[in-house]
């Protein structure tokens, strides 16, 4: 803030002065949403953990202590190991695909070119379209009897559309649509994000290393890249938390079959503890999404934490 | 770049983007008969009015609305004040609290499922829509406090100081000057929360019970097996019920555009 020092001397005496009303005024604007974050978002967290270490079902009413008993039997069951496995599979493999895609985009929308004003917005459109709708077009997309990529294959004779790919049906395959559903899902909002980040680097940097003789990939790798790490952290960090938490795409496209192949953890604890009526055991297994978020979320503060100070 | 490449780039996104959206719309007036076809020989209405027939439809688009704007309505008007004390009136441990907020936010919905039913069944909110507008609210705000926070801290500081030094009360300030300017940002952030609470699938069909209080997502989610319909008839379910959204994102583009950049700098 550019405040001269007179100015400021000026100022400092009225202002100790305003600071306890102001900052009591600041607390009353604030606590509401405190407290109702608190109430409704805190407070429930602490009875999913409590949950999870008692004997609860839809139907009960008591509460009886249990112990770690929820989290052994939903550790010994192979469901959900393999829902953990998914679990990392599907966030890592989508998140790579979507940072190197909106890295890409997010370089070719910078350009100001005729009609970039449309092709943002279409871009965007996937994301405020409601996922269940993309889910289902997807799914059409990718129907056993009437896909339309089958048809296109086999036209270019590189399917037999008498024994099509099976897109959701096979337990490699349907993993990996839907990978690419998702990533499909998530493009759009790093996209935005990283045109922030990227319209916040000074042109000037850039225009003085091609200028200095250095080319589109290096000027691209050795400076452009390096000065969006905090940005792209922030995306990766949205990114991975939303993947890891969400089952829409998974619920939608293959409800977690075939034989658990696509089952990921929000998915199984929501097919154990709402579909299945066992609060206790769904509790369980989503307090396993906790641990894992923390790490995550504390080292790529730590990370964009270090890459701003150097 | 050049404008060419970067056109190269763009396209075969752009495609990949709007091919299943763009095939569900075309499918939507595909006569059920020909579906076995590669292309429709002709296109048909039929299949929208049998989406609407019955009310099911339309009745979802309404609840949908009806919950997305409490949501937005509701977490602006706890988040706005929130922001406003962080960005300008020094609340000890604001950036802390910021922070601390958005973490929890981060937190698996799946986690707080079980409890907050229980909670909604003892309040008898359970399959209500103001049950489904309480929770939305909760993971809504954190995300409207940082970006309004960031849209206070962009207005210049000599506003406030101005206002006050005319006579206005810090909340006098806040309504009177800071409020009518931040409304951009007022804007972008109840949209995203809009857009949020009508695309959101797991609570909706977690708390929702009764067909007749069906969101947008769970309706579509349910339709092809609830009512045994050909799929043309859920493509052009789904393509009706999506136009409210996309024609408000049409309207508002530009701001939306702006609110998530604008969150993503502060970041």
């Amino acid at each position: 803030m550019a405040v001269t020092g007179a100015a400021l001397e000026r100022e400092a005496p009225r202002r100790r002065r305003r600071v306890s009303g102001a900052t009591r005024l600041g607390v009353a604007l604030f606590s509401p949403a405190l407290v109702y974050i608190l109430a409704l978002l805190g407070l429930p967290l602490v009875l999913a953990f409590l949950y999870s270490v008692g004997d609860v079902t839809v139907g009960s009413v008591g509460y009886e202590f249990v112990g770690l008993e929820n989290f052994r039997s939903v550790v010994e069951s192979p469901s959900f190991r393999r829902a953990l496995v998914n679990s990392f599979v599907f966030t890592i493999a989508s998140q790579v695909i979507v940072i190197v895609c909106a890295n890409a985009l997010a370089l070719a929308l910078r350009e100001r070119f005729r009609g970039r004003g449309l092709v943002r917005f279409l871009i965007l459109l996937p994301w405020v379209a409601p996922i269940s709708l993309g889910a289902i077009g997807w799914k059409w997309i990718l129907d056993s009897i009437y896909s339309v990529v089958n048809w296109v294959l086999a036209k270019m004779h590189l399917v037999n559309l008498f024994d099509p790919p099976m897109w959701l049906g096979r337990p490699a395959l349907a993993m990996a649509s839907v990978i690419a559903v998702h990533s499909w899902r998530m493009i759009p909002f790093s996209t935005v994000i990283l045109l922030a980040g990227l319209t916040s680097i000074p042109k000037e940097l850039p225009e003085a290393a091609a200028v200095d003789g250095a080319g589109f990939w290096r000027t691209h790798f050795e400076i452009t890249l390096p000065m969006m790490r905090p940005i792209i952290n922030v995306a990766l960090l949205f990114g991975v938390v939303f993947t890891f938490t969400d089952m829409t795409v998974v619920y939608i496209l293959t409800r977690g079959g075939p034989y658990d192949s696509t089952q990921v953890l929000p998915s199984l604890a929501f097919q154990t503890g709402v579909l299945g009526s066992d609060l206790a055991e769904g509790a369980a297994i989503s307090m396993f999404l906790v641990p894992i978020l923390v790490a995550v979320a504390a080292l790529m503060l730590r990370v964009a934490h270090r890459a701003e100070v150097v | 770049m050049s404008p060419r490449s970067a056109w190269t780039i763009a396209l075969p996104y752009l495609a990949f983007f709007l091919l299943p959206l763009g095939w569900l719309a075309l499918t939507s007036f595909w006569p059920d008969a020909e579906l076995a076809r590669p292309l429709p020989s002709h296109l048909t209405l039929e299949n929208h009015a049998a989406a609407l027939s019955g009310g099911g439809l339309a009745r979802a688009v309404l609840n949908s609305l009806l919950v997305s704007g409490a949501t937005a309505a509701l977490a602006l008007a706890l988040a706005a004040p929130a922001a406003f004390a962080v960005a300008r009136l020094g609340v000890r441990g604001g950036r802390a609290l910021l922070g601390g907020a958005l973490a929890i936010s981060m937190f698996p919905p799946i986690a707080t499922a079980a409890p907050l039913y229980t909670a909604l069944r003892a309040a008898r909110l359970l399959d209500t829509l103001p049950g489904l507008v309480a929770p939305y609210t909760s993971f809504s705000v954190p995300l409207a406090l940082w970006l309004l926070t960031g849209t206070f801290r962009a207005l210049p500081v000599e506003l406030y100081r101005a206002a006050r030094v005319d006579g206005c009360t810090p909340l006098g300030a806040f309504r009177r000057v800071l409020l009518p300017l931040a409304a951009p940002g007022l804007a972008t952030a109840g949209l995203l929360v809009f857009v949020f609470a009508w695309n959101e699938l797991l609570y909706a069909v977690t708390f929702l019970t009764s067909p007749s209080r069906r969101t947008v997502p769970v309706a579509l989610a349910l339709f092809g097996g609830e009512f045994r319909d050909p799929f043309v008839v859920l493509a052009a379910a789904s393509t009706l019920a999506t136009a409210p959204v996309v024609a408000i994102a049409v309207l508002f583009q530009r701001r939306v555009v702006a609110g998530l950049t604008a969150g993503a700098v502060k970041g």
